[in-house]
């Protein structure tokens, strides 16, 4: 009877963003550099 | 295939040499390592009680501050190594630590806000040193990447240098800021020193995912500087 209920807050579309701004730093990053990669072949 | 020819130029002994096999080996490395980390922190790591799992951002906005670290550090091997020998092979180190120090700054700034928007209900504060003396750091990074874009280029390696240097003397200021600078009224947590990270999980993934984001960024400006030096020899 007595169980704890912990409640953790649901802060999910904070962790969502964070991770989706992380990835697209990155990947447009990456993409710049093939790019000029790309440019430097012509 | 020209830049397969030019990246798989190497000649062996001189500092601008680059093969192909060793680069995809390392690339694939990292890529793994980065996997490993981000599944850690996804399913391995429990949820934070009291901020939830928006607290899953601490591990990539840290890592990407050690990045940045890392990425000033060869800014400041750049910029001294320019100044001492008016070497290309520096010149073009600088300008690719810049650009790597850039985009992890960034990252770290943004990630940051996105966290303190949930954790503080702020996003940014001036009155934080650490907030502020990265978004100095930051002001930094960019003002290095448009010089490179609008200074004639011989004048720009040597501004940029200098700056690099004043980057590098910036980052302590950044390290130790929460800790010279009186705590009241700063909320910048200072986790790792103040034994933060007590779960054995938390502290794989946490050193995990910085090995991973500092490996990433070297990789960036180890491919930048090489597609700068081929740059400078095609003009």
């Amino acid at each position: 009877m007595n169980e704890i209920i912990t409640q953790v807050p649901d802060t999910f579309n904070g962790m969502f963003l964070g991770y989706a701004v992380f990835w697209c730093a990155i990947a447009g990053y990456i993409l710049r550099l093939g790019v000029k990669l790309k440019r430097l072949e012509k | 295939m020209m830049e397969n020819e030019n990246l798989a130029d190497s000649k062996s002994g001189s500092p601008d040499s680059f093969s192909l096999p060793v680069f995809t080996c390392v690339t694939l490395f990292i890529a793994v390592w980065v996997t490993y980390s981000q599944y850690l922190i996804f399913t391995v790591v429990p949820n934070e009680v009291t901020m939830g799992a928006v607290q899953r951002i601490f591990y990539f906005h840290v890592g990407s501050a050690f990045a940045t670290y890392a990425a000033t550090a060869c800014l400041l091997v750049g910029s001294l190594g320019f100044l001492t020998l008016k070497s290309k092979n520096f010149d073009a180190l600088q300008l690719a630590a810049a650009e790597v120090g850039l985009l992890f700054c960034s990252i770290v700034l943004l990630t940051g806000m996105i966290w303190a928007q949930s954790a503080w209900n702020i996003a940014f504060s001036f009155k934080e040193p650490r907030l502020v003396s990265t978004l100095v750091l930051w002001l930094l990074f960019v003002a290095l990447v448009v010089l490179r874009k609008f200074a004639a280029r011989s004048d720009a390696a040597s501004f940029c240098a200098v700056f690099g240097v004043l980057g590098a003397i910036l980052v302590p200021v950044v390290v130790y800021s929460v800790k010279f600078l009186s705590p009241v009224g700063q909320l910048h947590p200072v986790v790792v020193e103040h034994d933060g990270l007590r779960e054995a999980s938390f502290r794989v993934a946490f050193w995990v995912t910085n090995g991973a984001l500092v490996a990433m960024a070297l990789l960036f400006i180890w491919l930048r500087k090489k597609i700068a030096s081929l740059e400078e020899k095609n003009l």
